[in-house]
């Protein structure tokens, strides 16, 4: 007896527990007719995900960026955005088409779980990255909401400088390029966690606890958040800013996202497969 | 930031701001004794650029302070956040010229920061010390050659490799990714270089990329490399990672938005020295304020 990709999405709307939003969440490439043999999860379908998946078997890969990484007539929040190539110029692009044929020979769908996903009472995405820091035994939730709901983002690590949290992160989470702003020797106790993508106005929310001097987050705009940050340390306020990268601080959530799903698709296998940071490690000086 | 490009309809609604510059450059041919205001420079600067001015951009306008207040000394920089405006003000230099925004948003869209503590402090800041703040983004792209990449160019010791009829590529003597990445985080002084590839991919020719994947994908087919400030990482990057795990041989050097373009603004404070010369002009670097830890 076998299951369809669009029958796993199915089930998966089935155990939301609220409304399933019709948006972004799409057959991304690949037919939803297809029989499933397994499902990979992963934080986007890079070649080399794809590849994991076909090898194993898992061919439903299911993820939250897009396989053709443009975001197409999708304009992102941040200012100055503007919208990425329509499908008539990507599917032009010999990657497009490379990318496209290794789907279609290999019997490959990728479908895309991030709207639905997000909208969930508990944020998995923060769970993730929680998790992935060791970090979920240090959680400080604010006692008027829901723990793990959105926004609900504090934590209280042993104290440390600013340069060891860090690089006790890049061990945690096996990354190599993640960025930080502020004074290495800066001591932090107070940490809101914001993975992914991040806007003005979630960083400014996530200041309004004046005791936060750590923020964590993915990937902020150079124009906007990072500058919006370096004011609030000219202003005065000791406080720094890891920026971990879209892939290193959303990936844990699809650890997530295969736990989630291994609660209630039982006849086939759920692996998570990492796409790993993108980024080679970078020596200034030769060695 | 993004690219820009001066459309007919604005070329001929702008010729007559052009002339009407001019006069009043003439008028200040005379000798005065009034100090000069922030308009003022603006107005001769766009008398000089050598093209039209756009009256519609959105970005070159005035941020905050008076634009008629009097200047007593000009402060050019990649962005005016408040550690640059308080080291221009230390300086005596009450008029910033930035290139990228002073309230943290492109648009200059300052309607839902009217509350917010940050944006309260660094307006009153600004107005408080007879600061005036000017950004100067598009035009100054628009330029011919583009004053950004001229000093870009210029701080990266490469203007004899760029491709003849080309601005968007070097052609550099057989080298690797990783030697080209190190040249760069050294010669624009930065610690936050990001790299996509194996640093052993040989390098000839290597492509100014875009914050857009559209621009990214329109140059990696030529070269072997790009070198890109600020580009989204769901985008660009996942786009030049898949290149290379596809098998190409490419390579992404990545850089902050600020090491990219702060060497354009100390190239701005030379050009306008050139012509205003009864206050000093400074280039005040933002600096690079990110790092990555070894």
């Amino acid at each position: 007896m076998s299951i369809t990709a669009r029958e796993v999405v199915e089930q998966i709307q089935k155990h939301m527990g609220s409304p399933w939003i019709h948006g972004a969440d799409v057959c991304e490439a690949g037919n939803p007719e297809t029989p499933i043999s397994g499902i990979a999860t992963s934080f986007t379908a890079t070649f080399n995900v794809l590849r994991h998946a076909a090898d194993s078997g898992h061919n439903l890969i299911i993820t939250r960026e897009r396989p053709f990484w443009s975001h197409e007539n999708v304009v992102m929040e941040h200012s100055g955005g503007s919208v990425g190539p329509l499908r008539p110029e990507l599917s032009k692009d010999a990657l497009f088409q490379k990318k496209s044929e290794f789907i279609n020979q290999n019997n490959l769908v990728v479908w895309r779980f991030q709207e639905n996903w997000d909208a969930r009472p508990v944020d998995g995405q923060l769970q993730g990255l929680a998790k992935a820091l060791g970090w979920d035994k240090y959680y400080a939730p604010k006692p008027d909401s829901e723990p793990w709901s959105p926004g609900n983002h504090i934590f209280t690590p042993p104290p440390m400088p600013l340069l060891q949290a860090v690089q006790e992160m890049k061990r945690r989470l096996n990354c190599v390029a993640p960025r930080v702003i502020g004074d290495p020797a800066l001591y932090t106790t107070r940490a809101a966690l914001l993975p992914g993508f991040l806007l003005v106005p979630q960083l400014r929310k996530a200041l309004k606890d004046p005791a936060v001097n750590l923020i964590v987050c993915g990937e902020p705009v150079e124009w906007e958040a990072a500058p919006y940050l370096m004011d609030v340390i000219a202003s005065g306020r000791r406080i720094g800013m890891i920026i971990l990268g879209n892939e290193v601080s959303q990936e844990p959530g699809s650890g997530e996202v295969a736990a989630w799903l291994k609660t209630f698709i039982r006849e086939i296998p759920v692996e998570w497969i990492p796409a790993g940071e993108p980024f080679h490690e970078f020596k200034a000086e030769s060695t | 930031m993004w690219e820009f490009k001066v459309s007919r309809r604005s070329f001929a609604s702008l010729t007559f701001t052009g002339a009407f510059a001019g006069l009043l450059s003439s008028r200040r041919a005379f000798p005065a004794s009034a100090p000069l205001t922030a308009r003022q420079i603006v107005d001769r600067i766009k008398e000089h650029l050598g093209i039209p001015w756009n009256n519609k951009t959105y970005r070159d306008i005035f941020h905050a302070g008076d634009p008629d207040g009097a200047v007593h000394g000009i402060a050019s920089t990649f962005m005016s956040t408040l550690d640059v405006i308080q080291r221009a003000h230390a300086k005596g230099l009450n008029f910033v010229i930035t290139h990228e925004p002073t309230f943290w948003s492109d648009e200059d869209a300052i309607a839902p920061l009217l509350e917010d503590p940050l944006f309260k402090l660094k307006r009153a800041y600004i107005e408080q010390n007879g600061m005036i703040v000017f950004r100067l983004h598009d035009h100054w792209h628009a330029r011919k050659p583009d004053g950004i990449f001229e000093g870009w160019n210029h701080a990266l010791g490469w203007e004899k490799y760029l491709v003849t009829g080309s601005n968007r590529m070097w052609e550099l003597p057989a080298t690797t990714l990783g030697a080209v990445a190190r040249h760069v985080a050294k010669s624009l002084n930065t610690n936050s270089l990001r790299l996509v590839g194996d640093p052993d991919l040989p390098v000839r020719r290597v492509g100014r990329g875009s914050h857009t994947l559209s621009g990214n994908m329109a140059t990696l087919p030529y070269v072997d490399a790009l070198l890109v400030s600020e580009a989204r990482e769901w985008d660009s990057i996942e786009y030049v990672r898949d290149a290379v795990l596809s098998g190409e041989k490419k390579g992404m050097i990545l850089i902050s938005h600020e090491a990219g373009e702060e060497a354009g603004m100390d190239n701005f404070a030379s050009w306008l020295r050139t012509f205003i010369t009864e206050v000093p002009v400074t280039f005040v670097p933002t600096r690079d304020q990110m790092w990555i830890p070894a």
